[in-house]
């Protein structure tokens, strides 16, 4: 059982109608092997849907150090609302006051690992 | 006082999203009145409606909206619309380019934001439904601005850089007819040199079945018979929703940019009936009142208007005094009086504007729309010109009526420049 195995295909096909498909490749992914960095790349996916369009800098590459708010030009109501799609895909509650102590790709990533008992790989990079 | 000119306009409606399509519509008596079925599987007692033809607004996440070909909105404006947001942002940038201008000429300061929606209840359905799954704990962050009543203003403004006037009005069925009044003041007062004025509305269940539980809309399954203003035999309105948006710009703006001058809202009115929360003035008092207001405001004697659009929805009330109240105000003088109501469905607070820019469209292409879906005249309109058919003809003024609910009543006069 995974956070995600409750959820058939089509229904989460259906929440993420509008997202690129590789967004939704790597959601769906998480439904065949639940690990740290299948998770983070569907995190990354998501998040990517929410980035601004003039982040402050190149997309094309970040790490767990890549803040969300001077890197990647991500307020606080863009991380929310990134936040709580998360919420709603992985059924795992995410409190707004949760979400306000993040600043980094990295701290995202371990707050949802932490959230759904998962030991986060340590210092991995990763690509939007 | 600074004269008001329409200089462009945007439409996002039933029976086109673009000024051509909508004007041959009008003139063709062309309906975007169709079989409505939003929640297929389910029996829902409204049959028809005026939908947005290519649109598919229905995801409760804006990623998941269906635009038609050549409408396109990214992702950063869509995050926090309604559905009829959506329409809005389409629509304005119409507007704007129809008048000659870019959105950037929006910042300037001396820009204002009239915007009238009645918000989204399916939005705000939506969100509070889910978060009281979460047992009231977390919702969607921008659940707030993307459904209340002012969801225009916010978003519009935001989104255009408005650093002029920006404010909403909600009188329901009358509002985006209020927007422009005040906005026309603004701009006699010497307050803004340029207004947009937005009127939207979501067609959707929630928007519209409600209405149902008051009585007010259409069950029938003819589209030829569900929207039928000043028919002896109506029996209800038929919704639609979308966008329509008009840019007011004062005659010295005009002149100094060259913008086109597409018409001029000499004057306007407003009267309530001090009656009924939802029913309208039995003689239809308060609407008589503020047509002569707005006559008197554009000094314009009765006899010279030569079409009324009328509000007229195609509820026994409502029509019966909107009837009653032309008989008032216009005597002997018999002014052609169409509602076009019968083609488009009902948008509630985006009619008024839409209603205005079809007058603009009437003033400037020349023809006058007949009054579709009309079989048996109401007999409180026994002596009225009510033609059946579109004429050729050129109306030089244009009295423009809308009313809401708490018996509010609004009429715009529109002439040539």
């Amino acid at each position: 059982m995974n956070a995600l195995s409750t959820k058939t295909e089509e229904s989460l096909r259906q929440e993420l109608r509008g997202f690129p498909a590789s967004t939704v490749d790597a959601v769906l992914s998480l439904r065949e092997e639940f690990t740290p960095d299948r998770l983070r790349g569907a995190m990354l996916g998501v998040l990517e849907f929410y980035l601004p369009k003039s982040g402050t800098r190149s997309l094309t590459r970040i790490s767990d150090e890549t803040r969300l708010g001077e890197d990647l030009g991500v307020d606080s109501l863009t991380l929310a609302e990134a936040a709580f799609k998360l919420d709603e895909l992985l059924t795992v509650p995410i409190e707004t006051h949760e979400t306000a102590q993040v600043k980094t790709v990295g701290a995202l990533h371990t707050l949802l690992c932490e959230k759904l008992g998962l030991l986060p790989a340590a210092g991995s990079g990763g690509e939007i | 006082m600074e004269s008001v000119l329409i200089t462009g306009l945007g439409f996002i409606t039933s029976i086109g999203h673009d000024r051509t399509t909508v004007a041959h519509a009008l003139k063709e008596l062309r309906s975007g009145v169709v079989p409505w079925d939003p929640l297929p599987g389910t029996t829902l007692p409204v049959k028809v409606a005026g939908t947005l033809k290519g649109f598919d607004l229905s995801a409760a996440d804006p990623a998941g909206w269906v635009f038609p070909d050549g409408c396109a909105i990214d992702r950063q404006t869509l995050r926090s619309l309604p559905p009829h947001g959506a329409c809005a942002v389409l629509a304005v940038h119409q507007a704007l380019a129809s008048a000659g201008l870019i959105p950037d000429d929006c910042r300037d300061g001396r820009t204002g934001l009239a915007c009238a929606s009645g918000g989204s209840p399916q939005v705000m359905h939506q969100r509070l439904t889910a978060m009281e799954r979460t047992g009231w704990q977390r919702g969607h962050p921008l659940g707030v601005i993307a459904s209340v009543a002012g969801t225009l203003n916010f978003n519009l403004a935001a989104h255009l850089g408005i650093r002029g006037a920006c404010c909403g009005f909600v009188s329901a069925c009358a509002s985006s007819a209020h927007a422009l009044g005040y906005a026309a003041d603004a701009i006699r007062l010497g307050r803004q040199d340029r207004m947009i004025v937005v009127g939207a509305e979501d067609l959707n269940v929630a928007m519209l079945l409600p209405f149902h539980a008051m009585g007010a809309v259409s069950l029938e399954a003819d589209p030829a018979r569900a929207s039928c203003p000043f028919d002896a035999c109506r029996s209800g309105f038929t919704g639609t929703g979308g966008a329509a948006v008009l840019i007011l710009e004062s005659g010295r703006t005009a002149s100094r940019l060259g913008s086109p001058r597409l018409a001029r809202l000499a004057g306007w009115g407003e009267a309530a009936d001090g009656l009924s929360v939802a029913a309208p003035h039995p003689q239809g008092d308060g609407l008589a009142r503020a047509m002569k207001l707005a006559l008197t405001d554009a000094g314009i004697n009765a006899d010279e208007v030569g079409w009324v659009n009328a509000h007229a929805t195609s509820t026994p009330a409502g029509d019966r005094a909107e009837a009653l109240a032309l008989q008032r105000v216009f005597g002997h003088h018999r002014p052609a009086v169409s509602s076009t109501k019968a083609l488009t469905g009902h948008g509630l607070s985006l009619a008024g504007a839409m209603e205005a820019a079809f007058s603009v469209l009437a003033l400037q292409e020349g023809f006058i729309p007949g009054q579709a879906n009309l079989v048996t005249v109401l007999a409180e309109g026994v002596g009225l010109d009510i033609p059946r058919e579109t004429r050729d003809l050129r109306p030089q003024i244009v009295a423009s009526n809308a009313s809401g609910f708490g018996g509010a009543n609004v009429c715009l006069i529109l002439t040539h420049d």
